[in-house]
């Protein structure tokens, strides 16, 4: 990477990351002035300013920022570019946590907007944890007894899911299905602050790992070689994936896709350093999911698009394109 | 550097491959380990560089037991070069590199002037733009030299570096010459510790060699005391001439006219096959 | 939630006037609204509003359970009307903040929910008088439903989303509460919500009548496919007499303004002679 390169992708997202977010607030069911946005008040438009549309491409671009993090994380820790948070179980702990809180919660839901959040948050957690103990020999990681672990994590999740859709009402299974879909809908500043925390404690786990995670493209053998504490890498990112990722699917139930696509995209751009990498694959996922929040928002209203359909049906077609390109590039 | 290794037994997947073994290297030495395939050479040296962990016995780097030491400050006083090294992201040549410079504790102008001078020295300067991916297997094999030497960072005094079938991807005169630059650190006071195949250029490069046999160390000495005839049938089961090089008078290993004697199969091997039959 | 509580309490208060622009979400709360004259301050409705044919012609503000604040508050309603089964909590609560009154109706499969849910629209609506008028015509019309024939017959209602794998009212349904009111036995009482049905269980429930919605019926090709569906029901009563009741989901099962009509169609059905008997 040369410094040249690196500082020009730093202005292109700071660029990209500034018209997201202006196109994000300018643009909803609600006209919205100018005026409105800057001035405040208590107007219609400024309230949905303020209540909404502000704490919503907050929240897209910390969620969006966070699976990109924690997808970049997880595939310099599996060496592999297709590795995803879901892989280690967070993903189908939270799902389990969530389908649990709606059929078994019923009457608590309708008291806090937080009980179904906790409960995705601490599945995805406990999917961490015991992931974690599974693949834990002595005082080593195996990293793929993990990927095996997690696989049987997912499936136990798959099972408990499917326990819970049995038992489910009618409403609850359409409850589940438009949480698994992935949505901004509920955002609001309580979904920001909430979220921030654990994006936040995940990005510090993350932030002095880059050189560690470069090092681990070699192997752990040759990480261990450079000097790197490889065990505290994997300990830093699996718990930084199981905050971020779970508080994320918590409030906003599962976005898939991001966690690939933008580290792809970054890599494409200025290579493999996770130095860049990593900071790259926060904005990048952060801009993605408010770009496609902003047409789940607007393409049908007043009624909205969950947002995990419009990523995977924007996203997958695109990425799609772009393995094209490279195989013909390779060529 | 001094490494010692007391007593030393290593198991692993549950069997032993190296039992109790003992020795003492310093700075300046080329050690070379020999042993057949399975004799637990790469295990020694993973131990030795302290990432296996002993089943038994202790290591110490200049007399100070390896546990004691903390992955940082090993890494800046050791390296290690394994036969292959997979890279599975893009990664640049030159930033395989610039991770050896950091090891070595260089950060910003510094590391890069220590990958630019790292990339020379190894012979692949030209290179460092280019995608590990797109590389050859030798091409990449010397790039991670390179890293290696930036990790020695010019420091080859108090420094071990270790490796693992270096030579095994490279041509003819690739191999050469990576060995004499290893030789030539350790003539500046590095010490080095590889596992080499080929015997005559253990013999041509190595001050010390190391033959390991059936879990144990057979012998440890100067080429022309270790490679002898009945040695390497003993080891290797092969009909062997040694004689001295022409020009420098190290070892020279000639192999035949017939390679395999009837020692190839042990006894009981035989005793097996017959009843087999 | 509470301040949700609070606002509704002051929106029913407070909110004399006649509201000019309404937000309907729950396909009963549409009918009704439309049932009480009130059809023409309608601004916009959920996916699940599909009767009237009016009613589709409608903005459209999405699935009752993942609604969208700032679209509904672009149709700037004075009032949105919601089904119990509403949601997010979230979306309710940004309504709420925009001072948009927000009136939830009382939950309840039932003839005393329906008619409650009436007359509280009837009140935020400012048409008390229609409403009173469609509770007591909804009273006289299940009171005037045909009594069914010497004894209440086992009833098995199935319903299916999408194509295939039909599922089993059970207890704490709609369709249990409707049979109920007609008097009819549900054969799936044995089970709690919508469940599929092994084929054995099926047989041994023998079953007199099955009552299934117009949209199974769609989307698994007619008739003859839904026999397929439900393997064993040719040995059951049911599939001996061919007896098959084929209603509208919304019409059966919404609780909305037209459950006497409702109630009233389905006894009747039940009371038909089999179609095989006939022949």
């Amino acid at each position: 990477m040369t410094l040249a390169k690196g500082s020009a992708f730093c202005v292109f997202l700071a660029i990209l990351s500034g018209a997201v977010a202006l196109i994000s607030l300018r643009t909803g069911a609600v006209p919205i002035s100018w005026r409105e946005m800057v001035g405040g008040g208590d107007s219609v438009g400024s309230m949905v300013f303020q209540t909404m549309r502000v704490p919503r491409l907050l929240l897209g671009f910390l969620c969006g920022g966070a699976l990109g993090l924690c997808g970049a994380a997880m595939q310099g820790l599996f060496r592999n570019p297709l590795a995803d948070p879901a892989l280690v179980g967070v993903s189908g702990g939270a799902a389990l946590g969530a389908v649990a809180a709606i059929v078994l919660g019923g009457p608590f839901l309708s008291h806090s907007i937080y009980i179904l959040p906790a409960a995705a948050f601490f599945g995805a957690l406990a999917a961490a944890i015991l992931v974690h103990v599974i693949a834990t020999r002595g005082v080593r990681v195996d990293v793929p007894t993990l990927l095996l672990a997690g696989i049987a994590i997912n499936a136990f999740a798959g099972a408990g899911i499917g326990w819970m859709i049995y038992g489910a009402t009618d409403s609850q299974l359409r409850d589940f299905t438009f949480w698994s879909l992935g949505s901004l809908a509920g955002a609001g500043w309580d979904a920001t602050l909430g979220c921030l925390p654990f994006v936040v404690v995940a990005a510090g786990l993350l932030a002095f790992r880059a050189r560690a995670l470069n090092a681990l493209a070699l192997g752990e053998s040759n990480a261990w070689h450079l000097g790197v504490s490889i065990e505290g890498v994997k300990q830093a990112v699996l718990a930084a994936t199981a905050f971020a990722v779970g508080a994320v699917t918590a409030f906003t139930g599962t976005i898939g896709f991001i966690g690939l696509v933008a580290p792809h995209l970054v890599r494409l751009a200025v290579g493999a350093d996770h130095r860049l990498v990593l900071p790259g694959s926060f904005i990048i996922g952060g801009c993605l999911l408010c770009a496609a929040d902003v047409i789940a928002r607007t393409a049908r209203a007043p009624a909205e698009i969950p947002v995990g359909i419009v990523v995977a049906s924007l996203g997958a077609p695109f990425f799609l394109g772009l393995l094209l390109r490279e195989k013909r590039a390779r060529a | 550097m001094t490494i010692t290794a007391r007593g030393l037994s290593i198991v692993r997947g549950g069997i032993n491959v190296i039992s109790d073994v003992r020795f003492s290297v310093s700075s300046g030495a080329f050690l070379v380990v020999l042993g057949r395939n399975g004799a637990g050479k790469s295990s020694l040296l993973h131990a030795l560089s302290g990432e296996l962990q002993p089943a038994g016995g202790e290591i110490a780097f200049d007399g100070v037991n390896i546990r004691q030491w903390s992955p940082v400050a090993l890494a800046m006083r050791r390296s290690f070069l394994a036969q292959q090294t997979d890279c599975r992201l893009p990664f640049l040549a030159g930033e395989i590199v610039h991770l050896g410079a950091e090891a070595a504790g260089q950060r910003g102008v510094g590391a890069r002037r220590l990958v630019a001078s790292a990339l020379e020295e190894a012979g692949v300067e030209h290179l460092a733009e280019r995608a590990m991916w797109q590389l050859s297997g030798g091409e990449q094999q010397r790039v991670h030299w390179a890293r290696i030497l930036a990790q020695v960072n010019g420091k080859p005094q108090g420094h071990c570096l270790f490796l693992d079938e270096p030579i095994s991807s490279l041509d003819i005169a690739h191999q050469h010459e990576l060995l004499q630059k290893a030789a030539n650190l350790a003539r500046r006071g590095a010490t080095i510790i590889a596992v080499l195949h080929d015997l005559n250029l253990a013999s041509r490069y190595a001050d010390q060699l190391m033959l390991l046999h059936e879990t144990r160390l057979l012998a440890l000495g100067p080429p022309s005391e270790v490679l002898t005839s009945a040695r390497l049938r003993e080891v290797f089961g092969i009909t062997t001439h040694v004689m001295p090089h022409p020009i420098d008078g190290t070892p020279l290993i000639l192999v035949g006219p017939t390679t395999f004697g009837t020692e190839i199969r042990t006894d009981s091997a035989q005793t097996a096959l017959q009843t087999l039959c | 939630m509470r301040k949700i509580l609070g606002l509704l309490l002051l929106s029913t208060t407070l909110h004399a006037a006649t509201p000019l622009r309404v937000v309907t979400v729950g396909g009963a709360v549409t009918e009704t609204a439309f049932a009480l004259g009130s059809g023409d301050v309608l601004v916009g409705v959920d996916t699940s509003s599909t009767f009237p044919e009016m009613a589709r012609t409608l903005p459209q503000v999405g699935y009752q359970r993942a609604l969208s604040a700032e679209g509904i508050a672009s149709l700037r309603p004075d009032l949105v009307i919601v089904s119990a089964n509403a949601g997010p909590p979230t979306a309710l609560a940004h309504l709420a903040a925009l001072k948009i009154p927000v009136l939830r109706l009382v939950a309840g499969d039932s003839l005393d929910g329906a008619t409650t849910r009436v007359l509280q629209m009837g009140e935020a609506l400012g048409r008390e008088g229609e409403a009173t008028k469609l509770v007591e015509k909804i009273a006289s019309e299940v009171g005037a439903r045909v009594p069914l024939a010497a004894h209440s017959p086992r009833v098995l209602f199935v319903m299916s989303l999408g194509q295939g794998s039909p599922m089993v009212a059970g207890r704490e349904t709609a369709a249990a509460a409707m049979l109920e009111l007609v008097g009819a036995q549900n054969a799936g009482n044995a089970i709690q919500g919508y469940k599929q049905f092994s084929r054995e269980a099926l047989v041994l429930l023998d079953p007199e009548i099955v009552v299934t919605t117009s949209r199974t019926l769609a989307a698994n090709g007619g008739e003859a496919n839904l026999a397929k569906l439900l393997p064993g029901l040719e040995i059951t009563a049911a599939g001996r007499s061919g007896r098959l009741i084929v209603m509208d989901d919304l019409f059966l099962l919404g609780f909305g303004p037209r459950i006497g009509e409702a109630a009233q169609e389905l006894a009747t059905k039940l009371n038909e002679p089999s179609r095989r008997a006939e022949r």
